[in-house]
């Protein structure tokens, strides 16, 4: 009942051999067997071991009772030839000779059940014969049967039953019936038996029938339910009322992958809509600029401040391109991670000399404590996650603060420490910092110098991609702490360059 | 015409606050939701084009309570194109939605648009008996001649003639004709009522004493 033997079998690679008898197909024909409903394949596999249980009783049964049958009207057959060999013997007249009334009865009153005998002589000559002449008795007058060692033996013809019997003088007897009562009995039997087969098979169809749909009936809800979820319906969720527990589970761990896929694509959306929001701004500023500065004849320090408006904006679609681009390489896994041994304490130097215009202009005091702290890394992509953490420092802060920056080894892990007294971080905020376009505070200024609202996502795809950790700590109106470690690799080059 | 415009990206403000005045338009800036809705409140603009994505107070909020009080024509210009966003400005009170970046010819048709029918008025010409004011190209046309305005000459004679058979008071229109670092000195408009009288005839523009001038139907 199993079908699936063919289908391995049904690669255009594997196809079989064809007999060299067959002459050549043109094309190679492979049979793919269409896939069979489950519910067929259920009511077929339930209806052939039904009937096979079924005809199998039956015929046992059959069986069973026509050799009980049998067994019985032999005997009986036999006891009365052995009645009629002792009458003989006791001297009764060849013409007297009748099987006993007992017997006549036993075997039906009616004529066409009526028993039949021979006797021979130990000589083999026939001496009393009532029985009609029926086909199957080819044994003549004075052809006795042929010779046997058991005292008797019995010979089914059709519905003829006839016993053999042979006396220890040699005296050979006969009896035989037609089993017409008997058979009649079998054949109401047979009738029975194929009438309760038919009834429980089609009692076993409706079964099979209700069982296949109630097993394949929470499937079809499932794939209609699946069949309506599309990416633009993802919060639609499996349900079902009435199932087995698998199928729970399957439904139950289908819908949660359906709200992994649509947080995903939320997630997707959401940035997608973010970064065209992004963009939208800095090209509206140059087309506007552009065709404001075309629709006239201007002085040549109009076209330069409208080209300089122009850069600007250019400039900033840039930054917001090279970290959307560095986050995409960060999803594919393509975030090409250097391994060049490095002081963090330099790289940080070097970031902090860059950062230092900043700090002056918005009037906050920027210092440092760096420590050497030799570890292996990409110098570059630690810059970026300096220069970001610092500028949101510098940028979430109030004239005359201060941020501060601490670079040192603790316990053979290598720690950044950048701490601000700015604005602080509402509680609520927190655990979505490193979200994409994420801003703590949405009245956000387009003030010059500022980050895309990527700064957080990148620090954490850079330090992700060196194996580090970071921890933010940070209070409302008095200051945030970012902790950033990172592990020093076993055999760090230690030898200065 | 008055317009404020508030825009939190310096260079878009600046552009846009550019755009408007070399069209004619009084101009007004603000940087944030706060400021905006402050002078939003105090002057009665013409228009006013506002961004959604604003400091301290974001453009709904302004738009929402601005509308509590005030029926001024609003234009959201927005980044945010978002069908619920567009839906959502129309339906709290905006009335237009412009999507950044956006075509500076399309901004002012729609600037003209929102003006005009604030002022009842379906069409974007004005028929005041042989002069014709196109409102569209800011030309004035006297039997077929064009006839030379200066931009303040014509925004006033735009004013009167947009809200013809009204009596504009001098207040009204030193609201809508100059922006707020314009000195107003308060013979400014006698003069270019004058000028309109000496171009376009004395019957004009009549002066109503102690009330302010208008143009009759």
């Amino acid at each position: 009942m199993k079908h699936d033997g063919g289908r391995g079998m049904s690669s255009p690679n594997e196809a079989p051999q064809l007999p060299d008898s067959e002459p050549p197909l043109p094309e190679k024909v492979v049979k793919v067997r269409p896939p069979r409903s489950l519910r067929v394949e259920l009511m077929v596999s339930y209806l052939s071991l039904l009937a096979v249980v079924v005809i199998g009783f039956g015929i046992s049964i059959y069986v069973l009772v026509r050799q009980g049958v049998y067994h019985q009207a032999e005997s009986d057959l036999l006891a009365s030839a052995q009645l009629l060999a002792q009458e003989l013997k006791s001297g009764v007249a060849k013409s007297d000779l009748a099987i006993t009334q007992a017997y006549r009865h036993r075997f039906g009153p009616a004529p066409r059940d009526q028993a039949y005998f021979t006797v021979w002589d130990p000589q083999g000559h026939q001496i009393v014969n009532n029985a009609p002449p029926l086909p199957h008795l080819e044994f003549g007058p004075s052809e006795p049967p042929p010779e046997h060692r058991r005292p008797f033996y019995s010979l089914a013809h059709g519905i003829h039953l006839d016993v053999y019997l042979k006396e220890t003088d040699g005296t050979r007897v006969m009896v035989g019936r037609p089993m017409a009562r008997e058979f009649d009995h079998l054949n109401r039997l047979l009738v029975i038996v194929g009438l309760f087969g038919v009834v429980s098979l089609a009692a076993g169809a409706v079964g099979a029938w209700w069982l296949a749909r109630r097993i394949v009936s929470p499937l079809d809800q499932l794939t209609q339910a699946a069949e309506k979820i599309t990416a633009q319906s993802l919060d639609q969720r499996l349900e079902l009322v009435e199932a087995s527990s698998e199928l729970t589970r399957l439904s139950s761990v289908f819908n949660t992958m359906l709200d992994r896929l649509h947080n995903a694509f939320q997630r997707q959306i959401r940035f997608t809509a973010d970064a065209s929001h992004e963009l939208r701004t800095p090209v509206a500023v140059i087309l506007s600029q552009a065709e404001h500065t075309l629709s006239r004849p201007r002085t040549p320090e109009d076209y330069c401040s409208a080209l300089e408006t122009c850069v600007r904006a250019s400039r900033r679609m840039k930054r917001l391109v090279d970290d959307l681009l560095l986050l995409a390489r960060a999803d594919s896994g393509r975030l090409d991670i250097r391994q060049e041994p490095l002081d963090l304490a330099d790289v940080v130097r070097q970031s902090l000399a860059m950062l230092e215009p900043l700090a002056t202009e918005k009037q906050i005091r920027l210092t440092a404590q760096l420590l050497t702290t030799r570890t292996v890394g990409d110098a570059a992509r630690l810059g970026q996650v300096v220069t970001n953490l610092v500028t949101n420092a510098l940028q979430y802060n109030h004239p005359d603060g201060n941020v501060f920056v601490t670079v040192h080894t603790r316990d053979s892990r290598a720690m950044l420490v950048v701490s601000d007294t700015g604005v602080g971080i509402p509680a609520l905020d927190q655990p979505r910092l490193f979200e994409r376009f994420f801003r703590a505070d949405q009245a956000r200024t387009h003030s010059e110098g500022q980050g895309t609202g990527l700064g957080l996502s990148i620090v954490s795809e850079i330090v992700a991609a060196h194996h580090g950790t970071i921890e933010v700590t940070s209070e409302l109106g008095v200051g945030t702490t970012v902790t950033v470690q990172f592990p020093i690799p076993e055999t760090p080059a230690i030898t200065p360059e | 015409m008055r317009v404020l415009v508030i825009e939190d990206e310096s260079d878009l403000r600046r552009l846009l606050t550019e755009i408007l005045e070399e069209e004619g338009y009084a101009v007004d800036a603000a940087a944030d939701g706060e400021d905006g809705l402050s002078k939003a409140q105090m002057w009665s603009y013409d228009v006013i084009v506002l961004d959604i994505m604003l400091p301290k107070i974001d453009g709904w909020d302004v738009l929402e309570t601005l509308r509590e009080t005030h029926q001024t024509p609003v234009l959201i210009l927005s980044a945010r194109d978002a069908l619920s966003d567009r839906v959502l400005g129309l339906d709290i009170g905006a009335d237009d939605y412009l999507v950044k970046p956006f075509e500076r010819l399309e901004l002012l048709a729609r600037l003209r648009a929102l003006i005009r029918r604030a002022a009842g008025q379906t069409q974007s010409t004005v028929e005041l008996g042989e002069i014709t004011v196109d409102l569209r190209d800011r030309c004035v046309r006297q039997g077929g001649q064009t006839v030379n305005l200066t931009a303040r000459e014509y925004a006033l004679l735009e004013y009167l003639a947009v809200h013809r058979g009204k009596v504009v008071s001098r207040t009204e229109l030193y609201d809508h004709l100059f922006d707020e670092t314009d000195n107003s000195l308060s013979n400014l408009l006698d003069v270019h009522v004058s000028n309109l009288r000496k171009k376009l005839g004395p019957d004009l523009i009549e002066t109503r004493r102690g009330q302010g001038y208008v143009i009759s139907e």
